[in-house]
């Protein structure tokens, strides 16, 4: 009795080890590592040991604190290099300091008080450093003001100003009424849009082209670009209406008595055309804007994993239930909802950027799409449900199998309608295919990665589009940070484990015993 | 069934283990191999070439390449941390070469011979504490590629003040022509746009070392970014930039910036000179000329926006023996055959003194001639790694989109580079 | 009256069949629009594919293809790619369906508290995000000197198991274990029971499994990129073809297609059995 019990055991762990060993030595001793790594000030690129290191620090701060045998470990691996003034280490496929020699090395170094600068104990740091309250701001939602005007761009952007926008955003700002008036006096109401009163502003009067002539006058000169700035300063912080006064004597004070009476008249005359240009441009950079919101790594983490899940799995359902009749096309249909799928993230996100910007816009008349951050995150829900959609179609395609189809016929006889029959009898057989569909959903939407960072390669956070995991990896290989980028991940990990741990609860209560 | 899946199996082991077996090399006494990393793509094909050369003159000398894409040094400091690191490394100036000097992987080759034959230009972007650790190798610049033949269409001259400029962009403006190719899908050609001004106004008033004291300065949290130069300026030149760009320069990345200018719906582009080469594989007629972005209305302060670009580097973990080979590679770039190869097949200008570089194209040979009157240094390669990742590239993006101020964009790189400076 | 109920109800079927029929094409045409654009665009010269992204190609050529077949980047060319790619996805998921299926049948077939454990052990790797591990995993095979195409195998076993082991458990909960009783009434031995009679009766899940390994494995970036030498890998002729700033759509797209196709035709060749397999592994689990 004894010994089949202990070849019963003998057996179910030679069957079970090659899986969990694998397992623990890929998977779980990495976690471990990590959590480690999360301790330290690692920046993920700086070595553990030192490459170099000047002869007289080695002699003297090293080896002088290590006994005989410590110092003959070392003194393995570091030659001395007299031209360059340093011991180095050296590695052939022999003598190699790696694995538990790199550790006892690590270990001989701290000992002798040597301290690796790349590389250091700092506890807790890393996390105190995501909880307080001025170190991320991006991880929380902001609402940012956008201005439509920049202090720099030219008039012409100013000509014709859509009439939702000069109603809501340009014209409630403005403070001054004398401003106010003036706006209003400028701009005319065309149809959809405000047009500017151009006879004001001639187009010809481009400031370059009053520079150029105020450059060729001898007693002005070099000097133009003072004057009119002189002009565009008085210009923005004047509120009055006698305009030639203000402007008389703005010149006056620049010249300083070193201008002719010719050349004052040119300059006044010239700067006629950047007083009025300067005193709209103020009035449209300060008061032309709109705010835009952005949700912040943590609210867009939340944002796409609900709304991937949520869209991934409806569509899924919808179109296998759809699929599930029988019809004559139902493998081709079925491999090509696949194929999105099959193809890696890169395929994908170079397809969509395809299409959004040349498709899109012909299709919608709006040209702006992956490059309008107030889209942006709808737009990556939307590949990432095309991409993921497939997968999950297969998951209920196969629990509809399950279903009994004379139990469905037998009560479409008895008059039940569809909506009855997918509540009453589908719906609570689909019960574990939906219990593995969100799990799987839930933790590999809340993980995602590959799909948003083809999208976004570099604008991830400029564009509100950047989650988790994409933050964490900025952490790790932008920022040159490898121990907070780990502390975050930990702290996922955390999270994942949670909602699915209590989701997969939830739903196995209602699970339909067959 | 079984049997089959099993036969295919070994057979499939065997014929991985045949073509993966490291052959033992029966080595002469003084033969050897070594190897070196390369991360410019675009030298693939041509690379070679000198590396044949260089054997025809040292036949005991092999070097294998492999690529390392420009992935921040990361696949660098894998190898040194295994100790794989090749004994020649193609690194880029400036930040790479001081996180290598740092850490220890490259040596020092100030007393190589080499290092004589180098202008004195380039010389600072291979320094760490007063020691040189590359041999510089070419010269880039970030300035505005224009077209001749819309240029001589409309009778226009390349500017040489920004009242020129504006008033070229004009003249387009009115002919139906975009002045700028735009790309600002992604954050990097706006944040070098925003690292080039700065870099150059400053330059202007300080002149090359003054950039140097200036980084240092910020290092220790003494300077201001904003206060050193006209901000105010420097944003309006932005803004006034990003109006003279197409119109859907949002959507537009580098692909679509280069076809935009290729097939010449844009006259000028405000890019490097590594983006001439693509855009006349695009088309093979276009006629261009490369200009310092002219900034200024004082036609003297405006340089190129240039450094070394590309460096080599000998690996500190080589063997003697490895290393005398790598380094009799490192003295011979400077031959003439060296530097002919290098300009006429590997396409890209060369930093030694007296290199002839009349059979390159024009927009090269504009680059090195300015650059022999001086150049500004790229300042951004000074800036902390997260500065110029984070609060530069996506400050300069932000603002571009409307949602950062300048001076925000301006606080923000200040705390920056003082949080993330590590001696 | 009963059989006219019926054959309303059969006639109204066959109507919304035909017409779901015809929605669901539709809707398939549009849902797999945007992958043709690739397809389209790896026939085009490079030239046309930034001047005309969108159109059909205005001169039909096989010039990328041929570009990405013969390129060789630093003596990796595409077919020695290709078949490291098929030896890494096939080693791969042969291990780990072999292990996976031989840990689940243990725990199956002895359940209790040990078998729980494991099974929610392994079930916790799917909790695991991978930028926890992937600086870790880089430093240990440093370490172990498995920064090579074995060490990327070994990782891939470890990686795939826990799912490997989840889609098993669930599908051999429902094969009765009275084949096996008899079996071992017969005198054979245990390791002789699984693989001559447990294992062939795992068909439909094998293949489940296999498919989404092979997909996973072939497709899969980020492990390959910071563990293995540039080029080694199908996937890599893509980095071939993008350097710091250029980029080659023709190469790029072409040699996308050759790599997306294997496994697209894999599945359209099993997805009957593939389907099953999730229904009864997935589904039942």
């Amino acid at each position: 009795m004894v010994s089949t019990q202990a070849k019963r055991w003998g057996t179910f762990a030679a069957f079970v080890s090659p899986a969990l060993i694998l397992y623990v030595m890929f998977a779980i001793v990495p976690m471990l590592m990590g959590l480690w790594l999360s301790t330290t000030n690692w920046d993920g690129v700086g070595p553990w040991v030192p490459v170099q290191i000047p002869i007289d620090r080695f002699e003297n701060e090293v080896l002088a604190n290590l006994n005989p045998s410590q110092q003959a470990f070392l003194n393995t691996y570091y030659i001395k290099d007299e031209g360059q003034g340093t011991y180095r280490k050296q590695e052939t496929d022999e003598k190699s300091l790696r694995g538990y020699k790199k550790y006892r090395a690590m270990a001989l170094f701290s000992k002798a008080g040597y301290t690796n600068p790349n590389f250091r104990f700092v506890g807790l740091a890393n996390y105190m450093k995501l909880f307080s309250s001025d170190s991320e701001p991006d991880f929380w939602p902001q609402k940012l003001q956008v201005v439509r005007f920049k202090p720099g761009d030219p008039l012409t952007k100013a000509l014709s100003i859509p009439k939702k926008e000069f109603e809501e955003n340009f014209l409630p700002n403005i403070t001054s009424s004398y401003d106010s008036n003036l706006i209003k006096s400028l701009y005319r109401i065309n149809g959809e849009n405000y047009l500017l009163d151009e006879t004001h502003f001639p187009r010809k009067g481009r400031k370059f082209s009053v520079a150029k002539e105020l450059l060729a006058q001898e007693d002005i000169g070099d000097e133009w670009e003072g004057f009119l700035d002189a002009v565009e300063a008085a210009a923005k912080n004047s509120q009055t209406l006698d305009v030639q006064a203000i402007m008389t004597s703005t010149i006056t004070a620049a010249a300083n008595g070193s201008l002719s009476p010719e050349s004052q008249t040119l300059l006044e005359n010239g700067a006629v055309e950047v007083y009025d240009a300067a005193r709209l441009k103020s009035i449209l950079s300060s008061n032309w804007f709109d705010y835009s919101n952005r949700m912040g790594v943590l609210l867009f983490t939340a944002f796409f994993s609900i709304s991937n899940v949520i869209a991934v799995n409806v569509l899924a359902l919808l179109i296998a239930l759809a699929l599930d009749r029988k019809l004559k096309t139902q493998n081709v249909l079925r491999s090509v909802f696949f194929i999105p799928n099959v193809l890696s993230m890169i395929v994908v996100a170079f397809i969509w950027q395809l299409v959004f910007s040349h498709v899109f816009p012909l299709i919608t008349g709006t040209s702006r799409w992956l490059s309008n951050p107030d889209v942006a995150p709808a737009l990556t829900v939307t590949v990432a449900t095309w991409q993921a959609m497939g997968y999950y179609m297969i998951i209920y395609l196969a629990g509809l199998q399950n279903v009994p189809q004379d139990i469905l016929e037998s009560a479409a006889i008895d008059g039940a309608g569809g909506i009855k029959r997918f509540t009453g009898i589908i719906l609570p057989m689909l019960v574990p295919a939906i219990t593995i569909a969100l799990f799987l959903s839930i933790s590999g939407s809340l993980k995602t990665f590959d799909i948003i960072f083809a999208l976004y390669p570099s604008t991830t956070s400029t564009m509100g589009v950047e989650n988790l995991t994409i933050n964490i990896y900025r952490d790790a290989f932008v920022d040159r940070q490898a121990g907070l980028a780990t502390a975050k991940a930990i702290l996922l990990m955390l999270v994942i484990g949670t909602i699915t741990g209590l989701q997969v609860r939830a739903t196995k209560k209602r699970e339909v015993e067959l | 069934m079984k049997k089959l899946s099993f036969v295919l199996i070994i057979a499939l082991l065997s014929g991985f283990i045949f073509t993966n077996c490291k052959k033992e090399e029966e080595a002469s006494a003084d033969a050897i191999e070594i190897n070196m990393s390369y991360y410019k793509q675009e030298i693939t094909e041509s690379l070679p070439l000198l590396l044949d050369a260089f054997s025809a003159e040292y036949p005991q000398v092999t070097i294998v390449t492999e690529i390392h894409p420009n992935d921040g040094g990361a696949t660098n400091a894998a190898a040194a941390a295994a100790g794989t690191l090749p004994d020649l490394m193609q690194q880029p100036g400036w930040s790479a070469i001081i996180e290598n000097a740092k850490n220890g992987y490259v040596l020092d080759l100030s007393s190589q011979p080499i290092m004589g034959k180098v202008i004195d230009a380039a010389l600072p972007a291979v320094t760490y504490q007063g020691k040189q650790y590359a041999v510089p190798m070419d010269f880039a610049g970030i300035g505005i590629i224009y077209n001749i033949n819309i240029f001589e269409e409309y009778g226009l001259e390349p500017p040489t003040t920004y009242l020129e400029l504006q008033e070229v962009a004009a003249i387009l403006q009115d002919n139906g022509v975009t002045p700028f190719a735009g790309l600002l899908k992604e954050n990097w050609s706006i944040g070098h746009f925003l690292s080039m001004l700065h870099g150059s106004m400053l330059g202007a008033k300080v002149g090359g070392e003054g950039v140097a004291e200036f980084a240092a300065s910020m290092n220790a949290g003494e300077a201001d970014w904003g206060a050193v130069v006209d901000s105010e300026k420097m944003f309006r030149i932005i803004d006034w930039y990003v109006a003279n760009m197409d119109e859907q320069a949002f959507e537009m990345n580098w692909n679509e910036q280069q076809a935009a200018f290729a097939q010449e719906e844009a006259a000028m582009m405000v890019q490097g000179l590594w983006s001439y080469g693509p855009a006349i594989g695009t088309n093979p007629n276009l006629k261009c000329g490369f200009i310092p972005f002219p900034w200024s209305n004082n036609a003297d302060e405006n340089k190129f926006f240039a450094d070394v670009d590309s460096t080599f580097t000998a690996s500190a973990q080589s063997s003697p023996a490895e290393q005398k080979a790598a380094l009799s590679f490192l003295n011979w770039l400077s031959n003439p055959e060296a530097v002919r190869i290098w300009t006429e097949d590997v396409k890209l200008t060369s930093v030694f003194k007296g290199a002839d570089l009349s059979a390159m194209d024009k927009p090269f040979q504009d680059l090195m001639a300015s650059s022999a009157t001086g150049a500004y240094p790229w300042e951004f390669q000074l800036a902390p790694t997260p500065t110029w990742e984070q609060a530069t590239k996506n400050g300069a993006h932000s603002y571009a989109l409307g949602a950062a101020t300048a001076e925000e964009v301006v606080a923000s790189i200040n705390s920056s580079w003082v949080e993330n400076y590590q001696p | 009256m009963l059989s006219l109920n019926k054959d309303n109800a059969v006639q109204r079927r066959k109507i919304t069949n035909i017409v779901l029929e015809v929605l669901m094409i539709v809707a398939a045409l549009i849902f797999i629009y945007p992958a043709v654009f690739v397809l389209i665009n790896a026939f085009k010269l490079d030239a046309e594919i930034t001047t005309n992204p969108v159109g059909l190609p205005s001169a039909f050529t096989l010039d990328n293809f041929h570009r990405v077949l013969t390129a060789s980047g630093d003596g990796v060319t595409f077919f020695k790619a290709l078949f490291n790619t098929l030896f890494l996805a096939l080693v791969s998921v042969l291990g780990i369906l072999l292990f996976s299926s031989m840990a689940a049948w243990a725990m199956v077939r002895n359940k209790g508290k040990v078998s729980g454990f494991l099974f929610a052990f392994f079930a916790f790797f799917l909790v695991i995000p991978f930028q926890v591990i992937m600086v870790p995993l880089v430093v240990l095979a440093t370490d172990m000197k498995s920064l090579n195409l074995m060490g990327l195998v070994l990782m891939y076993w470890g990686l795939g198991v826990p799912v490997g082991v989840f889609f098993y458990h669930g599908f051999i909960k429902g094969v009765p274990a009275s084949l096996e009783e008899s079996a071992s009434i017969d005198g054979a031995g245990v390791a002789r029971t699984f693989f001559t009679i447990v294992f062939p009766l795992l068909t439909s899940i094998t293949v489940t499994v296999g498919i989404l390994d092979i997909i996973w494995v072939w497709n899969d970036f980020l492990l390959p990129y910071i563990i293995l030498k540039k080029g080694t890998l199908v996937l890599f002729q893509f980095a071939n073809f993008t350097g710091t700033f250029s980029t080659d759509y023709g190469g790029q797209t072409a040699s996308l297609v050759l790599t997306a196709t294997p496994v697209i035709i894999l599945f359209l060749s099993l997805q009957r059995y593939y389907i099953k397999g999730i229904a009864a592994g997935a589904v039942k689990g």
